[in-house]
This record gives C-alpha cells, sequence and structure tokens, in this order.
C-alpha cells in the first residue's frame, strides 16, 4: 500500500509516514542485499529523480565511483559481519553530474536468530561541515610552514649570536690582557683610567658569556659541565676578588662555610656567583654591601648572595629566570636580561635550584643543590 | 621470515585435502567467516590476509613488492612452501582471484583447482572487453583515494583521537572490521585496478569454477563470461545473490556453488 502522508498543511498531526518523507536527512529502506525497497524525498531530491525511480537499485548506484568501490570492497562487508556501520563520508553523485558530500550510517536490522531482515541507511548531508574540516586541514598546514620558516630563522639568528659573541671575545681579551700589562707599569695618574677600562671589559667578558651560554643553550646544547670534587672556597673567593677590584667602591662581605671538597663545576659556579654578584650591585642599594653565604654540609651546597634596596616588583617573579626579562622601570640599569636566565640553567645543569625572596628587607638569591 | 605471521595464516578443519580461502581489495579473512566454516568438516581450511589487510604484519608491506599482483602471488606460494601444502583447491574473491592465477602458473602443481568468487582480469573496459569501468572513472577512484576525502579516513579515527590509553573511545569511533591503513588501501588500489591479466586466462589449465554475482557494480556478468569463455573446461554459475560479495550477502549459495562444483 502506498503511504499516506498528509496533505492538508492546516491540520498538521504527527505521523510517522510524514517524519519519514519529510525528513531533513535521507532515509533508505533496502533489503538484504542491498537493493532499495523505499527511500524518502530527502534522497530523491540528492538524486534528482522520482522516489519510485530508486526502487530496485543498489544503494552504490547513488555513489560517485569511489564512494562505489568503497562501499562494495569495505563498507558492505562491514555491514554484514558488524550489522552496521556509522559516520562514514561519501560522495552522492546527482543525476546531472553535481556531487554533495554525505554522512552516512546504516543499520542491518536483524531478527531473533539473528538472521538479517532489511538495512537501513540514514544520510545526512555534510558539505559544509566537510568544508569547515578541509579548511581547518588547509590552515593547519599553511600554520606548520610557518612554524618551519619561523624556526629556521631563529636557528639562524641564534648562530649568528653564538659566532658573534665567539668573535667578539679574542680582541676584547686582547684589550684586557694589555689593561693588565699597563697597570702593572703605568703611573697614579692613569690607574683610575685603567679601573675603569677594567671593569667595562669584565663586563663586557660577562656580557658575552652570557650571550654565547643562551645562544648554545638555544641551540639545544644546552649547558654542559664537567664536574669534580674540588675544593670550592678558593674559587670563590677568587670571584669575590674580582669583582671587588671591578667595583671597588662597594662592600662584599662573605661568609664561607665549606670545608669537604663540593662535586660540581667550578667555572660555572664561578659564573653563577659573578653573575649573581654583578645583579646585587646593579640593582641593590648603593649604601649597604652585597652579603654572600656559602654552606657545605652533609654533602649539601648553599650559596647565596644578598643585597639591600627596593624589591623586585611583584609583575617581574614569574619571568624572573626567562631570558631577555629586564627591570621595564629601570631600563638605564645595564644588561641584556640573560644573567640570571644562565644561573637558573647552570643550576639546572647540576639538578640544583636557584630560588629568590625579595621583600622591602633584602633580596636573596639563593643557590641549592642536594649532596 | 615468518609467513605465518606475516599473512596471520590460520589453518583449521578435519580433512587432508587443503582448501586455501584468499580475501580481494578491502577487508581481510573474514570475509570467509559464512563459508569457510561449511567446509571445516572435510577439508583442511588455511586462511589468511593479504599484507596489509587485517592482522597481517603491516611493517612487511614493502611498496615495490605490492606494486604488482605477483608480490601478492610469491606470498601465497611462500605460504603453501612453508605449510608443505600441495594439490590445493584455491577459493579466491576479487582481485585475489588473479593471485591465484599467477600463483597456479608460477609453480605448477601447488593449486589443484581453482575457485574464483567475483573475479575480473581487468577492471577498465579496452576495445570490445567491458571491464566495466572506463579510464576516467578509474582515474577518479584513484584520484579520490589520493585526496582521502572519502571514508577511508575512518581508520584514522584512533590517531585522530590522540589517546591511545582510552581504548573504548577509539573502538567507539572507528569500525572494527575492514580497517584499512589509507597510504597501504590507496596502494592496494592502484595495484588491483590497474592490473590487466587477460593475457593469463588461456593458459590456465585446471579446473576452474567462476561464481558470478547479479548486479555486481565492480565485476559485471560480462567480465564472468569473458572468463568462462577464455578459460577452456572452466564453468561459470550464474547466482542470484547481488553485488560483489557473494561470501557475504549470500553465503548458502556460494557454499552450494562450490560443494557441487568440487564433487
Amino acid at each position: 500500500m502506498e503511504p499516506q502522508i498528509p496533505t492538508d498543511t492546516n491540520d498538521l498531526q504527527e505521523n510517522f509516514e510524514d517524519f519519514f518523507e519529510t525528513a531533513l536527512c535521507g532515509f533508505i529502506i533496502a533489503n538484504t542485499q542491498g537493493s532499495i525497497l523505499r527511500a524518502n524525498k530527502k534522497v530523491a531530491e540528492w538524486a534528482n529523480c522520482a522516489t519510485d525511480d530508486l526502487k530496485g537499485k543498489r544503494f552504490s548506484d547513488l555513489l560517485t565511483i569511489g564512494g562505489k568501490i568503497y562501499y562494495e570492497t569495505h563498507l558492505w562487508p562491514l555491514l554484514r559481519m558488524q550489522g552496521f556501520f556509522d559516520e562514514v563520508v561519501l560522495e552522492l553523485s546527482g543525476a546531472t553530474g553535481q556531487k554533495l558530500r554525505v554522512m552516512v550510517n546504516a543499520l542491518e536490522r536483524r531478527d531473533k536468530d539473528g538472521k538479517p531482515c532489511f538495512i537501513r541507511y540514514t544520510i545526512l548531508k555534510a558539505s559544509d561541515r566537510l568544508q569547515y574540516e578541509q579548511n581547518l586541514q588547509e590552515a593547519k598546514k599553511i600554520a606548520e610552514q610557518e612554524l618551519i620558516k619561523q624556526t629556521e630563522l631563529v636557528t639562524l639568528r641564534e648562530q649568528l649570536i653564538a659566532v658573534l659573541g665567539h668573535d667578539l671575545r679574542n680582541p676584547l681579551s686582547a684589550v684586557a690582557m694589555a689593561v693588565d700589562l699597563l697597570t702593572s707599569t703605568s703611573g697614579d695618574e692613569t690607574t683610575i683610567l685603567l679601573a675603569t677600562l677594567k671593569r667595562s671589559t669584565s663586563r663586557m667578558r660577562e656580557l658575552i658569556n652570557n650571550i654565547m651560554d643562551f645562544a648554545r643553550t638555544r641551540l639545544g646544547e644546552g649547558i654542559v659541565l664537567s664536574r669534580q670534587d674540588i675544593a670550592l672556597e678558593p674559587v670563590l673567593q677568587e670571584v669575590v676578588a674580582e669583582m671587588r677590584l671591578i667595583y671597588p667602591n662597594r662592600e662584599i662581605r662573605t661568609l664561607f662555610e665549606i670545608i669537604e671538597p663540593v662535586n660540581c663545576d667550578s667555572h660555572r659556579i664561578a659564573q653563577l656567583l659573578s653573575n649573581l654578584i654583578a645583579n646585587a650591585i646593579t640593582h641593590g642599594d648603593n649604601n649597604f654591601p652585597v652579603n654572600i653565604h656559602a654552606i657545605h654540609d652533609d654533602g649539601n651546597l648553599e650559596l647565596s648572595v644578598c643585597n639591600n634596596g627596593d624589591p623586585i616588583p611583584a609583575d617581574l617573579h614569574e619571568h624572573l629566570f626567562a631570558p631577555f626579562t629586564r627591570e621595564a622601570i629601570l631600563p638605564s640599569k645595564p644588561g641584556l636580561g640573560l644573567g640570571l636566565y644562565i644561573c637558573s640553567e647552570i643550576a639546572r645543569a647540576h639538578n640544583a635550584k636557584l630560588s629568590f625572596a625579595s621583600s622591602a628587607k633584602e633580596t636573596c638569591f639563593t643557590f641549592y643543590m642536594n649532596s | 621470515m615468518d609467513v605465518v605471521r606475516r599473512n596471520n595464516v590460520v589453518v583449521k578443519g578435519n580433512g587432508s585435502q587443503v582448501m586455501m580461502f584468499a580475501h580481494g581489495f578491502g577487508c581481510d579473512q573474514n570475509m570467509w567467516r559464512y563459508v569457510a566454516p561449511a567446509f571445516e568438516e572435510n577439508y583442511k581450511i588455511v586462511l589468511f590476509d593479504l599484507v596489509g589487510a587485517g592482522g597481517s604484519d603491516l611493517s612487511a608491506f614493502i611498496p615495490r613488492k605490492y606494486e604488482k599482483l605477483e608480490g601478492y602471488a610469491d606470498d601465497i606460494i611462500e605460504i603453501a612452501t612453508v605449510l608443505q601444502l600441495r594439490d590445493i583447491i584455491f577459493v579466491g574473491h576479487s582481485v585475489s582471484t588473479l593471485m591465484g592465477i599467477i600463483a597456479s602458473q608460477k609453480s605448477p602443481g601447488l593449486l589443484k583447482s581453482l575457485v574464483l568468487v567475483s573475479p575480473s582480469p581487468s577492471y577498465i573496459n579496452d576495445g570490445d572487453y567491458v571491464g566495466g569501468f572506463t579510464k576516467p572513472q578509474i582515474e577518479e577512484l584513484l584520484e579520490s583515494l589520493d585526496q582521502n576525502h572519502l571514508g577511508w579516513s575512518m581508520a584514522m579515527a584512533p590517531v585522530i583521537m590522540g589517546n591511545p590509553d582510552r581504548k573504548e573511545l577509539s573502538e567507539e569511533l572507528s569500525n572494527s572490521f575492514c580497517r584499512t591503513d589509507p597510504a597501504i588501501a590507496k596502494h592496494f588500489a592502484r595495484t588491483t585496478f590497474l592490473s590487466d591479466k587477460r593475457d593469463l586466462l588461456s593458459a590456465v589449465h585446471i579446473p576452474t569454477l567462476i561464481l558470478q554475482c547479479a548486479d555486481d557494480v565492480i565485476a559485471p556478468q560480462s567480465v564472468g563470461e569473458y572468463m568462462h569463455q577464455q578459460m577452456n573446461g572452466s564453468k561459470l554459475v550464474l547466482m542470484k545473490a547481488t553485488g560483489h560479495c557473494p561470501n557475504l550477502s549470500a553465503p548458502e549459495e556460494t557454499i552450494d556453488g562450490i560443494m557441487t562444483f568440487l564433487s
């Protein structure tokens, strides 16, 4: 019997025939061989034919060639074995040759003995969704290409920094040696000038070392340690002596309690201390000393550098150890913002912790290494 | 190399006469799940997955080797050699029917007879030969595989989920049978739909059964008739079953056809 679809829309009652025929998705009922028994108006509209014309066709007859073969070789077997398939993207081929991309679900209805009775297909238009998906794929591809380009650029830039740092170091060493030589032979009148030269070259050396270490960590090499058991106190004393020489007007107080040898890379610990002292002198109050305290106890090393002065602004705390973090409010203070980054990398390489505490009373940076 | 593992070979059944079942493009040995059990009582059943399909070792998929059907046929010969099988009744579906024909000619005595279910020696129309597809249609098929905008992406679902630990999610998303690696499916489709083995047919001299479905869009009746005509002494059975997979949609009719041929 032909389905009865209500024609009087003035008095529309809910009705399953109407639901089937006027649904926004396509419905197909087929026999167990896959031959269409009934399809709704939506399917006929997509196939550009009358619903009766679809009877007796196979579902795959509605598909483009790729879909036909995919259906017959993959989906039909899947349907027979699994009893359903869902969320499969296929292309309907309209009578006039236009293609419509759809999402198809199918269910093989079986009786209580598991014998298949008929097959139901639900077809949803998916062209917008798939277009969106395709746009996302395109956007992803573009973003990936852009990322590759940027990564290459960054690498190039960091290589440049490394090479530049390296090339600057040699002429600087020559200057430093000349200053040392002149200091030992000149009279009083030039001593002040030479002290200034010495301070400047030392500062430049520190900057160059930091830049090179930064470039190395960025280029993936990281900070490489050469660890050994070493008497650390003389190393720290030498750093302090050098800093006193460079900053003769600043008081640096030390308290060292290191008896046993410490297992570490002493050059790197010296670099860390030198950076921390320079940092404390730059940012601390001129009228107060910089206090250095090192304790080696039960294999644990704690090294702290403290200064008085304004506390570190709260908004800097989070990124204090990130490269290029500087006190934006005081741009006159020197530095690239690499010192603390390098210190934290040195600590990391030692499996140690570098922390800070900053209050109106004092600011302390503490390096702590477990045995 | 462990051929049994490579091809996920499964041996069952009580008989001494060997029946080997090969699946075609799409899916795996599950294609025979409704047919093979009917022969277990009287035959030794050998099932396997082509490399790249089902439970086969995907790392053994060498694109160069499987560019040609001969590569797959060599695997069939290897399986038979390793398992010491001779005089095999070879039951192939779809493109694997050609692998059987190639194997029978490469290694005489290996196969005793051929059961070809929905076979086709060439899918592309050529002069008087009606393969079922025009060249542009096959090109469209291969292009649609390249663009991967059909449901082939189904196999990708677990990857997209990016959550291999939560298996239940992946299983909900993907359909568990007939899952294919899209790249392998693409390669296999090319090998399958571009091969032309019509020249091999007349050289087949072992008993052959051709099971031809009605309304098969992949291997139309004209193809079955062509094969029957080219292969001397072959038997052609036109089935009531429709579509390309009678082993799934009409297992009883398929079993009857094979049993009649074997008796």
